[in-house]
């Protein structure tokens, strides 16, 4: 009951957030010691699973943006960076819409609500760059997604029935 | 009122953001740093007077004249132990492009011997050498053992924009440069590759693959 409270009290739509930000890190441990480590680039091993899982969970257009910026920089650096900064931004700037006028965290949502199936919808389609993390990375990052979705949908009929009530 | 100070997520982002920069870039330079070796390679191309340097005391890339007194023509990491020769005025040659971890890329490039003008022909490719007609033979979509995307995520993401995952033997025009037949083939980049596309002419590795 104390969770469901407090869920409610952070709001579904910023825990999807903070999905969203969660999958983000999850890549960069890897990058962070492969440095270190150089037999982390040539076996496969628990980071580089975590990398493919995070790498999967994240939105489409974000991973392909990334996976464009490393072709054409050849630069790690470059991609952990913008991957964390990306989280960054993004959590501090949908926290504050989120927390905006109840008709711009609507609008917000619906937006991401939007975005989210769309991507779904791109994620089932038989482009070869879905399955670049192999089918189990794939799948997971399916279901967080949908999950994502759900949450936001979830936020948008509670505000609706409350605006009904 | 007093406000309790909340450590949120964005919070932790900016943290990690903030030492992990200090980490990563002090780890990459101290390992590029002890990698630091004193080199000076001079690998000649043969039917020219070009050669290609490795040297940690000038810039790496083809040089034109004799040994140590060269001058710099092509800056640029190339390769010539794969296979690099002229047609005409074009020199075909490997080009490896190393990234921050480490990781080598290769792409095959042509050079106009005229105008020293490098052309990128096959990004993500290895040139392997000519067949027994002549014409140039290169390996795609494989690239170097380290960076198979079946065993390494960084080379997953690489691999995702790149289009062309699967490993194939093509033969290039040597005066234009274009693919003028390729070979879907997974076991190209195994040791009897040489006997298998080097060692036969173009007709008869068509012949041999309808």
């Amino acid at each position: 009951m104390e969770l469901i409270d407090r869920m409610k009290k952070i709001g579904f739509s910023q825990l999807c957030v903070y999905c969203y930000q969660i999958c983000t890190l999850l890549p960069l441990p890897y990058i962070l010691v492969a440095p270190g480590y150089m037999g982390l680039l040539t076996h496969r091993n628990l980071l580089s699973v975590l990398f493919d899982v995070g790498m999967a969970a994240l939105p489409r257009a974000e991973t392909l943006a990334l996976s464009l910026l490393y072709r054409h920089t050849a630069s790690e650096r470059a991609v952990y960076f913008t991957m964390l900064t990306a989280a960054l931004l993004l959590g501090l700037l949908l926290g504050r819409l989120l927390r905006a006028a109840p008709k711009t965290a609507e609008i917000t949502q619906r937006a991401l609500a939007g975005l989210l199936g769309a991507d779904l919808l791109l994620r089932v389609l038989p482009f070869p760059c879905n399955l670049a993390f192999g089918w189990a990375a794939s799948a997971l990052g399916f279901a967080v997604e949908a999950l994502c979705l759900a949450l936001l949908v979830t936020d948008l009929r509670g505000a609706r029935r409350s605006a009904a009530g | 009122m007093v406000r309790t100070p909340k450590f949120t997520l964005n919070a932790l982002l900016a943290v990690v953001l903030f030492f992990s920069a200090m980490i990563f870039f002090f780890t990459v330079t101290m390992v590029n740093l002890s990698d630091r070796l004193a080199v000076n390679e001079y690998i000649e191309i043969e039917g020219t007077d070009l050669a290609v340097r490795y040297s940690s005391l000038e810039p790496n890339g083809i040089y034109q004249g004799s040994k140590n007194m060269g001058t710099l023509k092509v800056e640029g990491d190339f390769g010539a132990e794969w296979g690099t020769f002229t047609a005409g005025d074009c020199l075909y040659i490997n080009e490896y492009t190393a990234t921050d971890l480490g990781l080598m890329l290769c792409s095959v490039v042509k050079i106009d011997l005229t105008t020293f003008d490098k052309q990128v022909i096959l990004p993500n490719a290895i040139l392997r050498g000519r067949c027994a007609s002549g014409e140039p033979v290169c390996v795609t979509g494989g690239m170097l053992p380290s960076n198979f995307p079946e065993t390494n995520s960084l080379c997953r993401l690489y691999n995702m924009t790149v289009g062309r995952e699967d490993i194939t033997v093509r033969y290039l025009d040597p005066g234009t440069a274009e693919v003028i037949y390729s070979v879907p083939d997974d076991t190209a980049l195994q040791p009897d590759f040489e006997g298998r596309y080097l060692e036969r002419t173009l007709g008869e590795v068509m012949a041999w693959n309808s």
